[in-house]
């Protein structure tokens, strides 16, 4: 295919835009036939609110449209974060019933008895693919677009990504012999990789990026910082790395910054170049998206009493990172006020703290390449005893007057946490169990929180 | 034109401030005014400084003020009656002139552009009559009929009623819009919009609620300043008819009978509650209520996040400020440090004075935020336990747009819900759902456990202890009291922690932990 459509709608509602976006491409029967199996691919991060997750008033919108063409079957689905069961986002969020009443099944992936998986080879890796979705006829992808701390937007390859479980989702340090692994940030390198992997496996029939409702600030999950910003617009066409190219440019990022399209380009996975895609609705060159994107370095996150300084830094704890410093700015307001003082330090060879106490080290790099710093060690000076001074002056005993004794400990005010990357989640134990319940009685209550449906592996050995 | 009682008290009230000045101690006179509108007899001169204190901070702060009657149709002149004040102190009504309907002509298009019109008309008054007016404020004669009927039901209504008529009134004339002050104060804009966010949402209606959840009380609220010290006297007693018997009296403070001097400003309250019967006296700080007030009129309706974490904020400060802003007699249990430190013996560590008003807005909201989202439909089911008549929860939409409520909606219809089962909140949200849009999650609250958090928070504030907060958190977890569809994960701690466990938790957030 040499060229594609790409509608970009601007209405007063999401279903409405998403309608009219199908309508503008020929209607729902261009990309659904009767009797079709339909898988529809959604936003299931965390059991949070909009717009971590999908707006559910336009899945309903799709579920109906495949409804008016007959489609056979209709399910909805998506593997939730690393460490979450499906079936507890799905309580959380009550989307079976909603689902259901629509028509359509909920299906959760990780239930492998009922939804079996099935080997796909790719580039020479295999990957588990659930057969539901191979089997399906045609693949929708829903997709939320929010801010991204890797690749600036959540862009629909990236949503592809959770169509495989959180086990084929995870990048395993493979360092290159010769090469540098944190200058050539192999971790993005590999993500793209797999993400383009999983990718290609099924490619989409129908692609929405809803960006009527733009996460800006922190994202995609909602933080402190985070700002739900009105944009009334959404992206349709059937190409994803077309739709995604054009929901970038509205944001007027081109195809050269980013790495995922242009790794797409060189495997040829869509088009990618503009003058091939036919633009429908609103005029591209007349939207100008201003929004805050995350921030670049973690520096740039003000966090009250914190001091963060990085070394060379690679993607994927790059991205940890964020995430924990955005959760501690948003869900630790009083602690960060009784801990008076700590400095983060993350990557390989950070810039020394600011105060001895209260170091934490995330991140085996930064683990690694402090083992021998100064700030590792703290020297104690001995300090005159002027009375037992005085008393031997009288004495007359100058040997013993002047001596001072020096004596250097390890620096026990350091917590690390291990890991490339760590885990944000079992982060958080760590931090609980150095500082304590008292001082930190905020970060205290939500890790309780988060326990009631996140995992937690306690088999992690961290200090 | 407009009811002959109503004018009747006006005039007396102009007469009364127009003599101010030349009596010599008018707070002794004998004669009382009605406070418009109300039933309520007050001694005047306590009216005269109320409109002094409060018409310049939330009204206007300038003198001379022109009323205007207009038609609500479209006339050749929509001009009905023209009323100069000249105003010697601002907000101090004294003297009235009626002026010739003519002198103004006004068309309705005119009123879409208020600045320019109030531009023509104060350039007119200045030539016709050398008096810079420094506002206007224009009624429509439907406003001026619907508090003549007002009026005229205030001699053959109770107290109850009263109130309820009131804030009948005052809904329409905002919903209507119709009545207009240019310049616009902040407390009018604040009205309005807040108005139009209600959507079927009745202020009489929000009243009776409240009222229906209120147990009986009686307390004495001192409005405390050097300036104008006031008593507000609120009673309210259930009674076995439909609606109970309220009582509110204002009266102003005698200075010397309580020890009140410029250097003290906590009154002599267990001699008020003696003298005045009531069961509690509350003195607060009229300057820091004055400043509260005023900050909460400025704000925009719908208000960001932000802004509603700053009022909330300074509300809490306003709170742990017990002793500073305000107190109490019978002084609230928890204040009381021996009572303090036996219960923090049990590592419970409540204390007033150390409310957390910094962290607890970014907690609450952090949660809401994370859990429910920044954009959700939140669907509240107030039922009542006792009334078994079926279909008879209340049920009202709260829409949520970037963390802050956009819309709340009373659901007046609620035949659609006729087939579905009302003890499943599953199936309530599905029917909800596809007429309103989808509804992110229920909140099922019995009018019980509103009763008990309001005796226990507010009403009896005084009694408030860890075993009346306890009993709270036991009612939070039975789901016929309290239930959240679906269950969000801060509710699944509360249900799954122990209460005493979970109170600890909580209270280390919200109450400092150093006491210094």
């Amino acid at each position: 295919m040499n060229s594609t459509e790409v509608a970009i709608i601007k209405s007063s509602s999401p279903s409405e835009a998403i309608t009219d976006g199908i309508e503008s491409l020929g209607g729902i029967s261009g990309f659904v036939e009767k009797g079709d199996q339909v898988f529809v691919k959604i936003n299931l991060r965390t059991p949070g609110g909009f717009p971590v997750n999908i707006n559910f008033d336009t899945i309903k919108t799709i579920i109906n449209l495949c409804k008016e063409v007959e489609a056979k079957k209709i399910f909805v689905g998506s593997y939730p974060l690393s460490r979450l069961k499906t079936d507890s986002v799905a309580k959380t969020l009550g989307i079976q019933s909603y689902i259901e009443s629509l028509g359509a099944e909920f299906v959760f992936l990780d239930d492998q008895n009922k939804y079996p998986l099935k080997s796909v080879e790719i580039n020479g890796k295999t990957i588990e693919f659930p057969k539901v979705i191979l089997e399906s006829d045609k693949l929708i992808l829903l997709n939320q677009i929010s801010v991204d701390p890797l690749f600036k937007c959540t862009i629909s390859l990236l949503n592809t990504y959770s169509l495989v479980s959180n086990q084929f989702q995870k990048i395993k340090k493979n360092v290159r012999s010769g090469k540098d692994y944190l200058h050539l940030d192999q971790y993005k390198q590999d993500l793209i990789t797999n993400i383009l992997d999983v990718f290609s496996v099924k490619k989409p029939s129908l692609v929405i990026n809803d960006l009527f409702y733009f996460l800006e600030g922190a994202g995609p999950f909602i933080y402190k910082d985070s700002n739900l910003k009105r944009t009334n617009l959404i992206v349709v066409g059937n190409d994803a790395v077309a739709v995604d190219l054009i929901t970038l440019r509205l944001f007027e990022i081109d195809l050269l910054s980013s790495d995922i399209l242009l790794e797409a380009r060189n495997r040829t996975l869509g088009i990618t170049d503009i003058s091939n895609i036919k633009l429908i609705g609103e005029n591209l060159g007349d939207i100008r998206l201003n929004v805050d994107f995350c921030v670049s370095k973690l520096e740039d996150i003000n966090i009250k009493n914190t001091y963060v300084k990085s070394g060379r830094t690679c993607s994927g704890c790059f991205k940890e990172a964020y995430h924990l410093l955005n959760l501690m700015k948003t869900h630790m307001t009083k602690d960060l006020k009784y801990i008076v003082n700590q400095s983060f330090l993350i990557g390989e060879k950070p810039p020394k703290p600011e105060s001895l106490e209260n170091i934490i080290l995330f991140g085996d790099c930064a683990i690694e390449s402090t083992e021998n710093r100064e700030f590792r060690k703290i020297i104690i000076t001995n300090s005159k005893d002027y009375l037992e001074t005085a008393k031997k002056k009288l004495k007359k005993d100058f040997k013993a007057q002047d001596k001072t004794t020096i004596k250097e400990k390890i620096n026990k005010k350091i917590v690390e946490l291990p890991g490339c990357p760590p885990s944000r989640f079992d982060c958080l134990n760590t931090l609980i169990s150095y500082y304590g319940k008292s001082q930190v009685p905020n970060l205290f209550f939500f890790n309780n929180l988060i326990k009631t449906y996140y995992n937690q592996e306690t088999d992690k050995k961290t200090k | 034109m407009i009811n002959h009682k109503f004018k009747e008290n006006w005039l007396k009230i102009l007469k009364f401030n127009s003599k101010v000045n030349i009596i010599e101690d008018p707070k002794e006179l004998k004669e009382t005014v009605r406070i418009p509108l109300t039933p309520n007899e007050v001694n005047p001169f306590l009216l005269y400084r109320l409109f002094e204190l409060l018409y310049p901070k939330f009204i206007n702060d300038q003198q001379n003020i022109l009323d205007i009657v207009i038609s609500d149709f479209e006339l050749d002149n929509i001009v009905f009656g023209l009323y100069l004040y000249e105003t010697t102190k601002p907000g101090i009504h004294a003297r009235i002139k009626g002026l010739p309907k003519e002198s103004i002509e006004i068309k309705q298009d005119e009123l879409r552009n208020r600045d320019v019109l109030f531009n023509r008309i104060q350039s007119v008054i200045q030539k016709d009559h050398g008096i810079k007016i420094s506002c206007i404020r224009l009624l429509k004669k439907r406003s001026i009929d619907l508090m003549n009927s007002h009026c005229d039901r205030l001699s053959k209504s109770t107290y109850y009623e009263f109130i309820q008529s009131l804030l009948d009134i005052i809904q329409i004339l905002l919903e209507q819009e119709l009545i207009f002050i240019y310049p616009e104060p902040n407390i009018l804009r604040f009205l309005k919009s807040s108005v139009s966010l209600l959507k079927g949402i009745q202020f009489s209606k929000v009243f009776e609620f409240i009222e229906s959840v209120t147990p009986s009380f009686n307390a004495l609220f001192v409005i405390n300043s050097n300036n104008l010290p006031i008593l507000l006297k609120i009673k309210k007693e259930n009674t076995k008819s439909s609606h109970p018997e309220i009582e509110l009296n204002l009266n102003l403070l005698e200075s010397e009978k309580y020890n009140f001097k410029e250097q003290n400003l906590l009154p002599d309250l267990k001699g008020l509650q003696v003298d005045y019967k009531t069961d509690k006296v509350i003195s607060i700080d009229q300057y820091s209520l004055l400043i509260f007030l005023s900050e909460l009129f400025e704000m925009e309706v719908p208000p960001s996040k932000e802004k509603v974490k700053l009022i909330f904020q300074k509300l809490l400060y306003g709170i742990r400020s017990y002793d500073l802003y305000w107190n109490m007699v019978p002084r609230p249990i928890i204040s009381n440090t021996l009572v303090r430190f036996l219960i923090r013996l049990f590592g419970v560590n409540l204390n007033l004075k150390k409310l957390s008003h910094w962290a607890i807005p970014d907690f609450i909201f952090g949660l809401i935020d994370t859990h429910i989202g920044l954009n959700a439909n939140i669907l509240i089911v107030l039922t009542e336990r006792s009334n078994e008549t079926p279909n008879s929860n209340n049920l009202m939409l709260v829409r949520i747009e970037n963390g802050s409520i956009n819309k709340l909606e009373y659901i007046n219809d609620k035949n659609f819900l006729s087939n579905v089962d009302q003890e499943s909140l599953e199936s309530i949200r599905l029917s909800v759902s596809e007429k309103f849009g989808f509804i992110t999650t229920i909140f099922k609250v019995d009018k019980l456990l509103i009763k008990t958090i309001l005796n226990a928070f507010l009403i009896n504030f005084h009694k408030t202890s860890l075993f009346s907060i306890l009993k709270v958190v036991k009612l939070l977890k039975k789901p016929q009291y309290f239930q959240i569809y679906p269950e969000i994960p801060p509710y699944t701690l509360i249900k799954n922690r122990r209460s005493f466990s979970l109170l600890k938790d909580v209270l280390s957030i919200v109450i400092d932990k150093h006491e210094f």
